[in-house]
């Protein structure tokens, strides 16, 4: 599961793409915890947010992605009702404008479709990320601790050393525990 | 896409909205309002309406705990339907809908991207609960904006008080005629 956080979040977001609306801005970035006018971003593999890459409208909305924004252009998730499959996604900010919880409850499967994911940042970047099941007979947490960011000229990140552990909940027992760097390459609208 | 196919659209997403202020009478029972969007009340199992357009499909339909059947929609914490974003890359549609805090439809926003891309901004107003006109700020690509307006009179309501005929008087400017387009418009409810 580590390595398809991201997968996760992408899927949590439906089938997770753009253009402005009446000029307005929209925060699909702050979701993937990036700011600036990003284009794409691909995340290297074997880390917290998989292999893949997600890529944005100059607005800010996120391509190929089902994703609803509020008056305020913010993200703020997914309610899809599809034949006997259901899918809904919320999402939490703090006061600035972080994500901060994720909640994805789906009436298929237990991963990647049912979890929480809490988020909490240090220094305006994420710097720790708990996910936890919330179906299945054995529940896991995931753990992603973040350290010693490196940051592009724009100010995200594009290293960062990444502490996981993967926990049962019940027993509390560690089922994966291992430490490995995470890279991420950013293209920017000029 | 047609301007004036997007016009018809557009009044369905007129009848896409209203009905918010009745809509509260079943949130006891429904976890959900979907219907609400469609100005409808209570156990609202399937609507069919007399006419198709692109937005709306003719018969919407409903699951037992109000969402819509089948569907994109995000809610609200009372269960009214706030809007969906739907990005295919090239080709997207967003709604957001607003409410007054009475729970009425206050403004819609409609953004889709096919092969044009269109934007809609609808203003709803109401007179004693009941939607009696609708203006609809049209802008498609980077062409002029068109305001369409929608005036409603005649209900007829079924016995669970939503309404299944009504008439309905167009005028579009610029772009239209300038002459009101007068019909009317029916639908057929069916409950859980």
């Amino acid at each position: 599961m580590g390595k398809n956080v991201f997968k996760i979040f992408t899927l949590a977001f439906g089938l997770c793409g753009a253009s402005s609306l009446m000029g307005q801005d929209y925060n699909g970035r702050a979701v993937y915890d990036l700011s600036g006018p990003v284009k794409e971003c691909q995340v290297s593999p074997g880390t917290a947010f998989g292999a893949d890459k997600i890529s944005f409208m100059p607005d800010g909305r996120i391509n190929n992605c089902t994703l609803t924004f509020d008056w305020d252009g913010r993200a703020i998730g997914s309610n899809l009702n599809l034949y006997k499959n259901s899918r809904i996604v919320n999402l939490e900010y703090d006061d600035l404008g972080h994500l901060t919880h994720v909640y994805s409850e789906a009436s298929y499967g237990v991963a990647p479709g049912n979890f929480e994911a809490d988020l909490t940042y240090c220094d305006n970047a994420v710097c720790q990320m708990v996910i936890k099941e919330i179906k299945g007979k054995a529940p896991r947490k995931f753990i992603y601790s973040y350290s010693a960011p490196v940051v592009d000229d724009k100010g995200n990140w594009i290293e960062r050393t990444v502490d996981y552990k993967v926990m049962d909940i019940a027993s509390h027992k560690v089922l994966e525990d291992k430490k490995y760097t995470e890279i991420r390459k950013i293209e920017y609208y000029e | 896409m047609s301007k004036i196919n997007i016009q018809r659209g557009l009044l369905s997403l007129v009848t896409l909205f209203i009905a918010l202020a009745i809509s509260t009478s079943s949130a006891e029972i429904r976890n959900y309002h979907a219907s609400a969007l469609y100005e409808a009340k209570g156990n609202v199992k399937s609507i069919k309406y007399d006419k198709n357009n692109q937005f709306i499909k003719k018969k919407v339909v409903f699951t037992p705990d109000g969402r819509l059947k089948n569907r994109l929609m995000s809610y609200n914490s009372a269960g009214l339907p706030i809007g969906y974003g739907s990005n295919m890359g090239d080709v997207y549609s967003y709604l957001n809908v607003g409410y007054d805090k009475d729970g009425s439809v206050s403004k819609i926003k409609w953004d889709n991207k096919n092969k044009n891309r269109s934007v809609a901004l609808i203003s709803p107003a109401y007179t004693d609960g009941v939607l009696k006109s609708a203006l609809i700020t049209l802008t498609v690509d980077s062409g002029a904006p068109q305001n369409i307006e929608y005036q409603f009179s005649d209900y007829i309501y079924d016995n669970s008080g939503n309404w299944i005929s009504r008439k309905v008087t167009r005028t579009a400017t610029p772009g239209g005629s300038g002459q009101p387009e007068i019909y009317t418009e029916t639908r057929k409810i069916q409950y859980y």
